[in-house]
């Protein structure tokens, strides 16, 4: 019966078992799903840790510069464009995109585009923006100004949680903020935690105030929850945390401890050590380790707490250092940065195609970035310290090297008889100047060090005469170039000194002679001037990456002296001339129209980091951050200098040489008349002499001539082909551009996608191309002429529209196609007036030898040929009476496209041409200064030089005709020579009215005038215009002027390193009433000059964040006519970043009183030193005073914080009183 | 022969009171227990399972475009791990040389919050809609749906649903209102990071890898394009989610842009 009863009983307990199970089991299920995992990530943002990495980037002088909008140019403002973009700058007139409200001046002058600061207090998150995005909330001021956007530590829940975060979001949070705290500081450290026990024996590790307000617990300040004296559920364990970037022991209740340290591990043993480890807060017991698995002290910025196999627990101190798996494994500290370059730089040697980039170790990873496209910026490095101690760092700079070409314009400042002079300036002042710049050098031609035996030429003053010299301010690191692209600036670039020329003259003397100037005509000529070229960018003959040399540039060909030199059957020429004096060395004209030696360019691209590496600049230092290289710049050609200030005019050395001679024999005829000779043998001696000269006259002797030697650097071109294409892809640390891929090979593209891609690869994007182009006839003003091409294909004759010949001297101007089949197809073309020059080929390096069109060496579908058609005296075959003759003249045409293929056959273009008069007057194509300029202040006189479409020679008057003024030097017609544009320059004086307008008349065909001429036409033929080319130039009416500059005197500012000083200067006067541009230096230290950040007006300003110090600016403003003003700024800057301090306190009759150090606010509270000041009891009476004043309460204790005017506070009291009962 | 008979009673026994006990329970209709059971009967549970995977597509696909689901205003880039091309709008812009970008969305974490609000909207206002249709099987419902709004926070995207819902079964009823979904996401912090990078290449024109070292809980990345536009990526170390956008400002053309007349 009982066995019966207890089965029963187990099999019904079964039973409910059974059924009872399957609900609370799924009732723990759900209940589990339930739960708030939220308070685990919390946990984790309390171990943030936000570093401070120790870079103070404030230190000295945070000069905040910022590069303005391109000044150049006019702008409107559109505010809203069709794809969304908000506050763009348009060229005038070009709405046609914007869909919203279009604003007739540039985005920062307006309101709504003005740049300032967003303010979103309902996120709590502070943004740079403009009103037009921010809508509401906008502050006009720089989110560095307003004070909601300060960054602070913010401490959170009683001082559970601090976070370095703006006030505004502190005070979303309703935390307590202070500005004084470093990022560095703004963590809690277990220091300031202690272990609150709560009831039922729990504990929490938390803040004092946490425990009393929150937790209502017992707090035990820096004891650990796991010490046994309290008595609490907590003990030690083995778990570890991540805590302010260090590995911490939890205790079993999940509370920190102190830092790991595997030795200190909780075990029943009786080390003493390790007991204490376990009940207070203590300093970790490991020294700071980079990589430990045994150590939870993680070292700053080298090592960072992360999960890991670690002895015990699961956190680990991970090392954040890097090994350079390229450079040796050589290993590189967290944080460390250094360049990387990728040929010599510096002495304007960068090599095309090079870039610079920054490297860095970022958290155990190595990053590289490249600074930016075509060395607009470069990549200083440094290091810090030595051996094991030594830190790189390194940072991207923007390539200032566009201050060069302003220094150089700025060393001439005007134009006078055919020379640049230098108002105030020498020569030695302009070179400082230009080495005053960080970014520039000069870079000298001076070919005397070739030729220091030659013969010295004397002035009058017994000086000797200037050789071919010159220096040049270019930039250490020239700018790269889009040297493919036709429509760059690369031709203008590289044009900046094609106003070089070397005039060398000649005299015949049975042989032609050259008499000075002739280091022009040698290689060392060509060698200067193209290490000139390569220093102003990717010009001239040099190297890419890959030590490719081509060569860009047309200079003097030896070859080609016979056809300046013959005349008349004076064909003769020396090649060498002997210096006169002892010694007898030689100069022997060699130039081949290259340089001497193109292979000592390739060290350069294999001296990779080598030479002049830029300098590291911090942040705060001048220089980091460029200017706008438009502002003040009006670039004209002219700007530049013509460095003809250094070539020889014609001078009365070389005609003296030979009238020298003749005097020498009419010195005869004189001497002999005094003295007593018979008559007759003096008048047969000079009869002979006459003789003797006539003979030399008719038989040419004494004729001089003249060669213009000129260099034009040209932009530099690739090597034809692309053999090299895909080394830009083998380096993935330095992934391909398209700048790079370009310069290997005149075939090597990007792949083309439509996408931009982390990677671009280049290849070869003509591989097998094998077919030339084909030339074909483009067009012509057919309202003119007319263009029938061959019957048999390849060639083109060109004549008038009714079929005649075409008067000669006459512009002209036509284009040819280059194509493939039916496609476009890229080439380079040039042509002779001769035929038969050798075609480019592998063996010549693919040099193309001839004119080139319009477009110069560029790569081009479209080939323009601009002229003017030669004399008919000068063909070679011509028919006809004088007056009516004609003749016949060819070019003859080569093109090379991309892969080096060029038609072998040349295109002939065929003109049929007349003598004719020349009906029409000489144009005035352009003026500079230009037309309705203004003058300087004070001036009443300028240089002028005008440009005519043809020779003339011209003179003005700004009162009648008939008291015109000749210019002083106008462009003669060199036989061969066919330019766009003739030169005529002059001093205008006599400017005293303030709109002065002056009448310019010109007649053309001057050489019509010279004994010389043996043509048809005479002086009736020449062409005068009737009426006079009205130019107007006013004068400045008031100086320019600084009416005030500040700050001046003592200044004393608030510790908060984010709040800037202005420095601050108006002008008035001047070209237009004070619109100007201004400039800045510290005179002490001399940093070098910089322009105001917010320029080009009457106002101007520039934020800086001294230190403590006395400064001296010197500011100098400059409008567009060179008006000038000076000031400066003389202050002394006092930094008040300490708190006000309490210097006496007493008892004053029924009051407590106190004095302080300096004006402050001053509240106290009763209970504890952390209160806010808004919840004090307020002292002062004024609200900002010395003295405080509070009522008298004996037995109490005052706790006082004080505040000065610019917000410094202690963080705890400024002092705790106690008053006497 | 009487212990197996015993023994066949309590199994029939055991199987019968089973039976009851689970039949009681499904047919006795009343208050929804609140107490596990379905995810019908606990609202937020049903919402966020509904809803949570579209927010964190809609999260992913705006984080990864530059804070868009859509904007002309961007650049069709290809990273080296991704098969192919997206476009990365810009934060901010500037077309000209040398001249700062221009920020395009100041109010980057309301702007962030529309495009996902917009993103999910038609999402919601279903899972509502299913929501009430599954009830509706047990209970009369009375449902009212009037919007919802997203708050981005440390850590969390929380979406507050404005709507109630009346159930009623047997004279009971029960009324539930303003739902309330979490999802853990670091999107917050990332928009965060994101408007202090936008802020410094508008102020300074570059956030230099001196920056990095202040923000150790990302990692970002910046890769310059042939026109000189940066693409930026910040990815949160602890949760891998990724934030990239472009900024194009403080542009050096070549040769300095300079050009002569």
């Amino acid at each position: 019966m009982k066995s019966k009863n207890l089965i029963l009983f187990i099999a019904m307990f079964q039973i409910f078992l059974l059924i009872n199970l399957a609900t609370s089991h799924s009732y723990f299920i759900s209940q589990t799903n339930s739960l708030d995992t939220s308070s685990k990530i919390e946990e984790k943002s309390m171990v943030e840790k936000l570093m401070n990495s120790g870079i103070n980037l404030l230190v000295g002088f945070l000069s905040i510069k910022q590069i303005g909008i391109v000044s150049a140019e006019e702008f409107w403002c559109c505010e809203e464009t069709t794809e969304g973009e908000i506050c763009r700058d348009i060229p005038v007139g070009d709405d046609s995109f914007c869909k919203g409200q279009v604003w007739p001046t540039d985005c920062k002058s307006t309101e709504f585009c003005k740049i300032g600061t967003c303010i979103d207090k309902k996120e709590g998150v502070c943004s740079v923006g403009t009103l037009q995005g921010c809508i509401n909330d906008w502050d006009s001021r720089s989110i560095g100004e307003v004070d909601e956007c300060k960054l602070g530590c913010c401490t959170l829940r009683e001082g559970t949680n601090k976070q370095f975060i703006e006030k505004i979001k502190c005070d979303n949070k309703e935390g307590s903020f202070d500005s004084g705290i470093s990022q560095r500081d703004c963590v809690v450290y277990t220091e300031e935690m202690g272990a609150c026990v709560l009831e039922n024996g729990d504990c929490k590790f938390t803040t004092e105030q946490d425990c009393e307000i929150n937790l209502n617990g017992d707090s035990y300040p820096r004891f650990l929850c796991s010490n046994p004296v309290l008595e609490t559920n907590c003990e030690a364990s083995k778990e570890t945390t991540c805590y302010n970037n260090k590995v911490y022991f939890l205790d079993t209740c999940g509370n920190l401890a102190n830092v790991y340290d595997s030795e200190k591990v909780y075990s029943d043993s009786a080390n003493e050590d390790i007991k204490n480890y376990w009940d207070i807060v203590q300093e970790p017991g490991c020294s700071s380790v980079v990589s430990s698995e045994t150590c939870g002290n993680c070292k700053d910025m080298e090592s960072i707490c992360s999960e890991g196999n670690a002895e015990e627990g699961s956190y680990i101190c991970k090392n954040l250092n890097c090994i350079d798996k390229h450079d040796d494994n050589k290993e590189r500290k967290n944080t460390e940065a250094w360049c990387v370059y990728e040929s010599y730089v510096g002495d304007s040697r960068d090599v095309v195609g090079s870039e610079y980039r920054v490297r860095y170790c970022d958290k155990g990873e190595i990053k590289t970035e490249l600074c930016e496209n075509y060395r607009g910026q470069i990549c200083g490095g440094k290091i810090n310290g030595k051996g094991e101690d030594s830190f790189s760092v390194a940072r991207c700079m923007f390539n200032e090297g566009w201050k060069c070409y302003q220094a150089e314009m700025e060393s001439y400042e005007y134009y006078e008889d055919g020379k640049i002079i230098n108002e105030d300036k020498t020569e030695e002042k302009n070179n400082e100047t230009c080495e005053s710049i960080s970014s520039c050098r000069l870079e000298q031609v001076d070919l005397y060090n070739y030729y220091d035996f030659y013969d010295l030429q004397w002035d009058g003053d017994n000086k000797p005469i200037d050789l071919f010299k010159f220096d040049m301010c270019v930039p250490k690191y020239p700018p790269g170039l889009e040297f493919w692209d036709s429509s760059s600036n690369a031709k203008d670039m590289c044009g900046i000194m094609n106003s070089v020329t070397c005039t060398t003259q000649w005299v015949y003397w049975g042989a032609w002679y050259c008499k000075s100037n002739c280091e022009c005509l040698t290689q060392e000529f060509a060698d200067e001037m193209n290490d000139v070229c390569i220093s102003l960018g990717d010009c001239g003959g040099y190297v890419n990456v890959e030590g490719e040399y081509t060569k860009n540039f047309k200079t003097f060909d030896i070859n080609s002296l016979e056809k300046y030199v013959k005349t008349g059957g004076k064909d003769k020429y020396v090649m060498n001339i002997e210096a006169g004096g002892a010694g007898g060395a030689t100069l022997t004209f060699d130039a081949d129209g290259d340089i001497k030696d193109e292979d000592k360019y390739k060290k350069y691209s294999e001296q990779i980091g080598q030479g002049y590496p830029p300098k590291f600049l911090s942040s705060t230092e001048q220089g980091y951050w460029g200017g706008d290289p438009l502002e003040n710049l009006e670039w004209t050609e002219e700007d530049f200098p013509n460095i003809a200030s250094t070539v020889l005019t014609i001078t009365s050395a070389v005609i003296g040489a030979v009238g020298g001679l003749l005097i020498s024999l009419g010195g005869i005829a004189s001497v002999a008349s005094a003295v007593p000779i018979v008559g007759w043998i003096v008048a047969a001696i000079a009869a002979t002499i006459t003789v003797i000269l006539a003979i030399f006259s008719a038989c040419g002797f004494g004729e001089t001539k003249e060669i213009v030697v000129e260099f034009k650097c040209q932009p530099w071109q690739p090597p034809v082909g692309g053999k090299d294409c895909e080394k830009c892809n083998e380096n993935p640390l330095r992934p391909c551009t398209e700048y790079k891929c370009r310069s290997l090979g005149s075939t090597c593209r990007i792949l083309e996608e439509v996408y931009e891609s982390e990677n671009p690869v280049c290849i070869n994007a003509h591989p097998y191309e094998s077919v030339p182009p084909e030339i074909i006839f483009g067009e012509i003003n057919k309202s003119f002429y007319s263009a029938n091409e061959k019957s048999k294909g390849n060639g083109v004759d060109i004549r008038t529209s009714k079929g005649g010949c075409i008067q000669e001297f006459t512009p002209i101007q036509f284009t040819l196609e280059t194509k493939d089949g039916d496609e476009e197809d890229y080439a380079r073309c040039v042509y002779n007036w001769e035929s038969g020059f050798e075609p480019p080929t592998i063996k010549n390096d693919y040099a193309l030898i001839g004119e080139e069109f319009n477009e110069g060496n560029f790569y081009s579908t479209t080939h323009t040929f601009e002229t003017r058609l030669p004399f008919v005296s000068s063909l070679n075959e011509i028919s006809g009476n004088l007056g009516e003759r004609q003749g016949e003249a060819n070019i003859y045409v080569r093109c090379m496209d991309y892969a080096g293929n060029f038609n072998p056959k040349e295109y002939v273009v065929n003109f049929c041409i007349r003598e004719g008069p020349d009906n029409t007057a000489a144009r005035i194509l352009g003026a500079f200064p230009m037309d309705r300029s203004f003058l300087k202040y004070g001036v009443n006189e300028t240089s002028l030089i005008i440009y005519l479409d043809e020779p003339a020679e011209c003179s003005w008057t700004t009162g009648s005709y008939d008291e015109m003024t000749n210019f002083t030097d106008c462009e003669d017609y060199v036989e061969g020579q066919i330019k766009p544009k003739w030169r005529c320059s002059t001093t205008l004086t006599d400017l005293t009215k303030l709109t002065n307008n002056i009448y310019i008349k010109c007649k053309d065909q001057p050489w019509i005038s010279e004994g010389d001429y043996k043509g048809p036409w005479d002086e009736t033929d020449r062409n005068e215009n009737a009426q006079g080319f009205l130019y107007t130039l006013y004068a400045t009416e008031n100086p320019l002027e600084i009416v005030s500059i500040s700050p001046q005197g003592e200044i004393i500012r608030g510790g908060e390193t984010s709040e800037g000083l202005d420095l601050e200067v108006k002008t008035s006067g001047g070209m237009k009433n004070g619109v100007s541009i201004c400039e800045y230096e510290f005179i002490e230290p001399k940093l070098g000059w910089d322009f105001f950040l917010e320029t080009g007006s009457k106002n101007h300003k520039q934020l800086f964040n001294p230190p403590t110090g006395n400064y001296n600016i010197s500011v100098i403003c400059k409008d567009e006519v060179g008006n000038k003003a000076t000031a400066n700024s003389v202050f002394s800057l006092i930094v008040d970043d300490s708190a006000p301090i309490i210097v006496r306190a007493y008892k004053d009759e029924r009051n407590l009183k106190l004095i302080t150090d300096e004006d402050a606010t001053c509240y106290y509270g009763l209970e504890e030193c952390n209160f806010n000041l808004e919840d004090g009891v307020l002292m002062t009476l004024n609200k900002f005073s010395t003295t405080h004043i509070a009522n008298w309460n004996p037995g109490v204790i005052y706790y006082i914080r004080c505040a000065d005017i610019f917000g410094n506070v202690n963080s705890g009291c400024t002092k705790k009183i106690i008053t006497s009962s | 022969m009487e212990k197996r008979g015993q023994v066949t009673i309590f199994i029939i026994a055991g199987i019968l009171i089973v039976s009851s006990i689970a039949l009681f329970f499904l047919f006795r209709s009343g208050v929804v227990p609140g107490i596990g059971g379905k995810a019908e009967q606990n609202p937020n549970v049903f919402l966020e399972a509904c809803i949570e995977d579209k927010i964190r597509e809609g999260i992913e696909l705006i984080s990864l475009q530059g804070g868009y689901t859509e904007n002309p205003l961007s650049i069709y880039f290809k990273f080296e791990d991704e098969n192919l091309p997206v476009n990365i709008s810009y934060l901010c812009y500037n077309q000209l040389p040398y001249a700062l970008c221009m920020p395009q969305k100041p109010l980057l974490i309301q702007h962030l919050k529309n495009e996902l609000k917009n993103y999910i909207s038609e999402d919601i206002k279903n899972c509502f809609g299913e929501l009430t249709e599954n009830l509706g099987k047990q209970y009369v419902v009375e449902a009212n749906y009037q919007g919802f709004e997203f708050e981005l926070i440390e850590g969390k995207v929380i979406v507050k649903i404005d709507g109630e819902i009346v159930l009623t079964k047997t004279e009971e009823t029960t009324k539930q209102e303003d739902f309330e979904i979490i999802i853990l996401s670091r999107f917050y912090d990332l928009a965060n990071m994101v408007q202090k990078i936008v802020n410094k290449e508008a102020t300074t024109g570059d956030f230099s890898h001196y920056n990095l070292f202040l923000y150790s809980d990302f990692d970002i990345n910046k890769y310059k394009t042939a026109d000189s536009s940066v693409i930026y990526s910040v990815k949160h170390r602890e949760s891998n989610e990724e934030f990239r956008f472009a900024v194009r400002g403080g542009v050096m053309p070549p040769g300095f842009g300079l050009k002569f007349t």
